[in-house]
């Protein structure tokens, strides 16, 4: 279970984050929403150990881990870039993490090959990333996240800059490995239609302010989710169609 | 046709030079008008019986693989330094030009007195010292162009993943660096083994490299020993040239 409590954060007197709170059950996605400079990243870069809140607890099953170093966390950030590690094979990129744990080499093999499959990455295990395409790269940046089963993982737009046949192959791909890993996830998106697919919850950030909703009716009823002005665009569309 | 032109002028503007200074040290006796003197490997053979050619010729290649070693070395930890240190490093950066708005012959006059103050004047030490004012300034502009906030972001996916500040120094940052590490050691080797002005001034004579008994040589019209030291002078660079060229050929970012 992660609990996160008044997270609050500023930078000099311009205020980012003021008292976020939101909870998450284990293997759950949370999607969160908000225009750009709501405070999104902060939030995710606060919650994996890579800036400092100033005020605010998070959570993990009742441990505190706010003021834990990243590399302590097991809350792992993932962004829209997938910054592999450019001079690894893929086979290196996903088992980093297990090799920095110092897990054994056989191990290693063993979790590498299952999960590359699964990611139908077990043909590419010897290319460097700049011999990958797109979507590649980003399911070896899952694979390197997941590997290492983390507490958290935090997806900040990570298919922002994929084209749409391959954004919904990975939306389903990422379920379906999240699944079989229970990973509990904070999916960070500007798109609605990916915002309700990925999330069992949801939230949106507004000016810093996190307001949650638990059920996609919930959401749906906001005003200002953009939800309204989506289903009004495409049935306009329809009724153009018809004419 | 303009291309072809430009192209033959630059051919012979790098062969020509290498030509007559490898056809000169395969000569001797030669007289004009004759366009090519008799054959001989002599001045080669020469080398080994205390010509001194391969002594200079070793003392450089021992200065130049210290300065390419402790520059990329100390130019790597200031430019980390810089990057996660909290002043201004453009302004630190700019100063890294210094050396190369003075000539080498005028920074040397320069630094003399201190040199001479503190001991170091005509000896090997201080050859080192005065061409590590000019490698390590180097070695820093190279890096950092290295540091960015791809780096600064990889380190922070890295240290997400559980890795130690140590295990994405030597497993992330110094593999993702290695083009910068390459090239930056070649170029202070180079810049060392090629280095006459500081090293003619700080080394007063004593500390002969090879680009020293080059100038010495052909001051004594001793022009057949200056080209056998010509193209003994162009063998590192051309194999590390070659070599860095294979080494650098897989690209660092994606």
């Amino acid at each position: 279970m992660i609990t996160v409590n008044h997270i609050a954060k500023a930078y000099g007197t311009t205020s980012i984050l003021k008292d976020v709170s939101f909870s998450l059950t284990s293997g759950a996605c949370r999607s969160l929403l908000g225009a750009s400079g709501s405070g999104k990243s902060t939030l995710l870069k606060i919650l994996a150990g890579l800036e400092r809140a100033d005020r605010g607890s998070f959570l993990y099953d009742g441990e505190e881990l706010i003021s834990s170093p990243a590399e302590k966390r097991s809350v792992v950030y993932l962004s829209q870039d997938p910054l592999l590690f450019p001079h690894m094979s893929v086979y290196d990129n996903i088992g980093y993490g297990l090799r920095v744990r110092k897990m054994s080499t056989t191990e290693i093999n063993k979790k590498v090959s299952n999960l590359a499959e699964q990611l139908e990455l077990q043909d590419h295990m010897d290319k460097l990333p700049h011999q990958l395409s797109g979507g590649q790269r980003q399911r070896v940046n899952f694979g390197r996240s997941i590997i290492i089963t983390p507490r958290m993982l935090l997806l900040d737009e990570p298919f922002a800059s994929l084209d749409a046949v391959t954004r919904s192959k990975m939306q389903s791909l990422y379920q379906q490995v999240a699944e079989t890993y229970n990973i509990t996830s904070l999916f960070v998106t500007h798109d609605i239609r990916e915002a309700l697919v990925m999330g069992d919850t949801y939230g949106m950030l507004r000016r810093g302010t996190l307001s949650c909703y638990d059920t996609q009716a919930q959401f749906i009823k906001q005003p200002d989710s953009g939800i309204a002005e989506e289903i009004s665009f495409w049935k306009s569309i329809e009724k153009n169609d018809r004419l | 046709m303009v291309g072809r032109v430009v192209t033959y002028l630059a051919l012979a503007f790098v062969s020509l030079p290498l030509l007559a200074a490898i056809l000169l040290s395969l000569t001797r006796s030669w007289f004009f008008p004759t366009i090519l003197g008799p054959w001989t490997s002599q001045h080669y053979t020469d080398l080994w019986s205390g010509s001194g050619l391969v002594s200079s010729m070793l003392l450089s290649l021992g200065i130049a693989s210290l300065i390419s070693v402790t520059s990329t070395l100390i130019g790597g930890l200031i430019s980390v330094a810089l990057h996660y240190g909290k002043s201004s490093t453009s302004r630190l950066l700019a100063l890294g030009y210094f050396p190369y708005a003075i000539a080498p012959v005028v920074l040397g006059s320069m630094l003399q007195y201190y040199f001479l103050r503190i001991g170091l004047f005509g000896s090997m030490g201080g050859v080192l010292l005065a061409q590590s004012f000019i490698t390590i300034p180097f070695a820093v502009l190279i890096f950092s162009s290295f540091w960015s906030d791809h780096t600064t972001r990889l380190s922070a996916q890295a240290r997400t993943l559980g890795a130690s500040k140590k295990a994405i120094l030597y497993g992330v940052i110094i593999p993702s660096a290695r083009q910068w590490i390459i090239l930056c050691s070649v170029q202070c080797f180079l810049i060392s083994w090629l280095e006459f002005g500081l090293t003619r001034v700080i080394g007063a004579g004593e500390v002969r490299t090879l680009t020293v008994s080059i100038m010495a040589l052909a001051s004594q019209a001793s022009i057949y020993e200056a080209a056998v030291a010509c193209c003994l002078m162009l063998v590192p660079p051309v194999l590390l040239f070659l070599a860095q060229h294979k080494w650098i050929s897989t690209p660092a970012h994606p």
